[in-house]
């Protein structure tokens, strides 16, 4: 088998297989059957990996030679394993007998092989603590049981239907898939689809079913259980009263009054995304006070207690003059965020501001021609970074650009475009041919994407990166520049020394940050996994591969 | 099935534990995440728990009759999922599927073999995946540890990883002759 058909399959299960090498590999896949064996062996050994440095842990530092004898020493812990199954099992029929149960039905073995499937995936968290969990949530199986969320918050999906974030410090108890126990803590539960209605939540006080709907809850072991419904119908009743039903709707919860439950409408604990967004927000504060960071910008809208004079002062020069002319409103301007203070503040042209990549945040759109933002950083940096957060609104034009300096005539100048299919390409003054590498098909698709630029030395030579969700998918040498000078800058469009022509990239920009340090591409993953908005099981197969106990990659 | 005795759940807890692996890594092949593959294999105990009654031989059949139940769970996991998401093409993985199901007498001895070859490692191999698949320390912070960078780490983790791939292969295929 050739070693580039081995490296294909290697690929797919490290997660870093492209587009165009997963044609290959169906290809190969259909027509090779060693290159199916192969993929079953290795199938079979990211499975079993794991588990096989588990049988040796013990052994793994003291004895300098496995033996498989070891190995062999599992099948009798699987046969005792099986034989407790069979013992409980037998106790529970025999005990059962006599109780209107004449045999052991389906159910019970349901249970039993229910009780190692975990309940629920983790959609995401932030900060979370639970009491006696050591390990990575990420790798957690939310088996049925009782956990304490000593701090931050969690967002768990049960059975792909019902969402259900949970903020601590509380207690919680998963029963199985549909029925929930709390103790104490917020809640939040929405209901995604069919499967998910019945979902039910007992505090220590009322039962809530859920009937297709969202709501949230407060419990709290001192006082009454704080309620109130978002979307659809919810059917609550006190513990112990069952046929005491009432269903409230957004619409009667503020007629109803009941003496179980306080209906508070201001009650709103975490939303989908607030984790994120929690986490995102503590990576963009670390940002902002590093050294090296010289621009960092999130396209809020400045602040309205800060005076225009104030912020022109820092916009770029050739701004400043048109600032008096035409008055130039706050609301034009994208403020720097970096403690540095190096970078210029933001102007936009022919741009809005629009939904950002997390609840309630901004971004800046860029959909007319000649959209464009200016910026200016002086000085000249041997090593730079510049990252965006980029979402395609859709189709591309043919000249797309996404960062050009103004002036187009010294060393350091630089230039980054999108193909009409959302290719990245690099130009770079002075560099009349530089030797480039493209080394996937990686490119821009339709939803929120990192695209990180850097360039510096590295071993003898000043490269330049692209990568795309923190995958590289570009690389070229330098032969005359060794240092990166933006000077005055456009983002999303292509201004000339004419003016502005109509080149812009139709999309939307969030969190862009200038750094005067080159990004290693383990700082470029870990930021672009810490500001991912949805910690995703699917469809991210990037994220879902990082993440995976398959694959290290931490 | 439609009655029970402890002595029918004795036979299929056994045999289950047993081949559970093996189909497991089966599932796995037409399945990448891991969450998935544990779905999977839960309605291919269920259903293998509700028919176990009408296979005639278990001892000699069962990892093999639960690899058919497999096979059919996984295309159906499949079809309902977005075709975006999904990177194996349907006819790719119905092949691998079929290859799997017939050599399953002698991938059965995959984890055997692949124990084997963690034993041939160097210790400082050894030692790596330990830390990779069986801990809580990060793969940077035990990079840092040994002054070596986390990706050159990520790379010789693959390396490793290949290597394991490629000896097993080759013990399965003396197998098959």
């Amino acid at each position: 088998m050739k070693s580039e058909d081995k490296r294909l399959i290697q690929a797919y299960y490290y997660g870093s297989i492209t587009k165009g090498d997963a044609k290959k590999l169906n290809k190969l896949l259909e027509h090779d059957p060693k290159a199916r064996s192969y993929y079953i062996t290795y199938s079979a050994i990211t499975e079993h990996l794991g588990e096989s440095m588990e049988d040796n842990e013990n052994e793994i530092f003291s004895s300098p030679k496995l033996s498989f004898s070891k190995k062999q020493s599992t099948a009798p812990w699987l046969l005792i394993a099986a034989s407790l199954v069979l013992a409980f099992l037998v106790f529970d029929y025999l005990n059962n007998r006599d109780k209107d149960h004449p045999t052991v039905t389906i159910s019970e073995t349901d249970s039993i092989l229910n009780n190692s499937r975990t309940q629920a995936h983790l959609v995401d968290h932030f900060n979370a603590s639970i009491k006696g969990i050591t390990r990575r949530l990420e790798d957690f199986i939310w088996v049925p049981g009782k956990y304490e969320l000593l701090s931050g918050e969690l967002h768990l999906r049960f059975n792909r239907c019902v969402d259900f974030i949970f903020q601590g410090p509380g207690i919680f108890e998963i029963e199985d898939f549909q029925n929930i126990r709390g103790t104490s803590g917020s809640i939040r539960t929405i209901v995604l689809n069919e499967n998910g209605k019945g979902f039910t939540i007992k505090s220590p006080t009322t039962t809530y079913v859920d009937w297709g709907t969202e709501f949230a809850l407060n419990i709290s072991p001192s006082q009454q259980d704080k309620f109130n419904i978002d979307q659809g119908e919810v059917e609550v009743s006190p513990i112990g009263k069952p046929d005491n039903k009432t269903l409230l709707t957004r619409f009667n919860s503020s007629h109803q009054k009941l003496d179980f439950i306080e209906l508070d409408a201001s009650l709103k604990p975490s939303q989908p995304g607030d984790a994120g967004a929690k986490r995102n927000f503590k990576a963009f504060e670390k940002l902002a006070n590093h050294a090296d960071t010289i621009g960092l910008y999130n396209f809020d809208s400045p602040e309205q207690s800060i005076l225009i004079e104030e912020l022109v002062k820092r916009i770029p020069k050739n701004w400043q003059k048109w600032s008096t002319v035409h008055n130039l409103k706050s609301n034009r301007l994208i403020i720097n965020h970096a403690k540095s203070e190096i970078g210029s503040h933001g102007v936009f042209h022919k741009c809005h501001r629009t939904a950002g990549r997390w609840p309630e945040s901004l971004s800046v759109g860029l959909p007319h021609n000649g959209s464009h933002v200016s910026f200016s950083i002086p000085g000249n940096y041997p090593e730079i970074t510049i990252s965006f957060w980029l979402q395609k609104l859709d189709r591309l034009d043919a000249i797309n650009s996404l960062i050009k300096s103004d002036y187009w005539n010294e060393i350091g100048n630089l230039c980054i475009e999108f193909s009409r299919g959302g290719k990245p390409y690099l130009h770079q003054w002075g560099e009349v041919s530089p030797s480039k590498f493209r080394f996937d098909n990686e490119r821009l698709s339709s939803g929120w994407q990192l695209v990180t630029y850097t360039f510096g030395r590295e071993e003898n030579d000043s490269k330049s990166k692209i990568y795309i969700d923190g995958n590289l998918v570009f690389e070229s040498k330098t032969k005359w520049t060794n240092y990166i000078s933006l000077g005055d800058f456009t983002i999303g469009g292509c201004v000339n020394e004419t003016g502005p022509s109509s080149a812009n990239l139709n999309c939307k920009i969030d969190e862009m940050v200038i750094s005067k340090n080159r990004w290693s591409e383990e700082d470029i993953r870990e930021y672009f996994l810490d500001g991912f908005p949805f910690y995703q099981v699917e469809p991210i197969t990037f994220a879902e591969s990082s993440f995976s106990p398959t694959n290290p990659a931490r | 099935m439609s009655k029970s005795n402890p002595a029918t759940e004795s036979l299929f807890i056994e045999l289950y534990a047993k081949h559970e692996p093996s189909v497991r890594a089966f599932v796995k092949n037409g399945i990448f995440c891991q969450h998935d593959v544990a779905d999977v294999m839960q309605k291919v105990a269920m259903v293998a728990w509700k028919k176990f009654a009408n296979l005639d031989d278990p001892d000699l059949e069962f990892g093999k009759w639960m690899c058919v139940i497999a096979r059919y769970e996984i295309m159906k996991f499949r079809r309902g999922k977005s075709r975006d998401i999904l990177i194996l093409s349907e006819t790719a993985v119905e092949k691998i599927l079929d290859q799997g199901c017939e050599e399953y007498s002698t991938r059965i001895k995959t984890l055997e073999f692949l124990q084997t070859c963690i034993d041939s490692l160097k210790e400082e191999e050894k030692t790596l995946i330990k830390i990779a698949y069986n801990s809580n320390t990060l793969i940077k912070v035990f990079a840092k540890t040994l002054n070596k960078s986390a990706h050159a780490t990520y790379q010789k983790l693959q390396r490793i990883r290949n290597k394991l791939a490629d000896c097993v292969e080759f013990k399965l295929s003396t197998e098959k002759v």
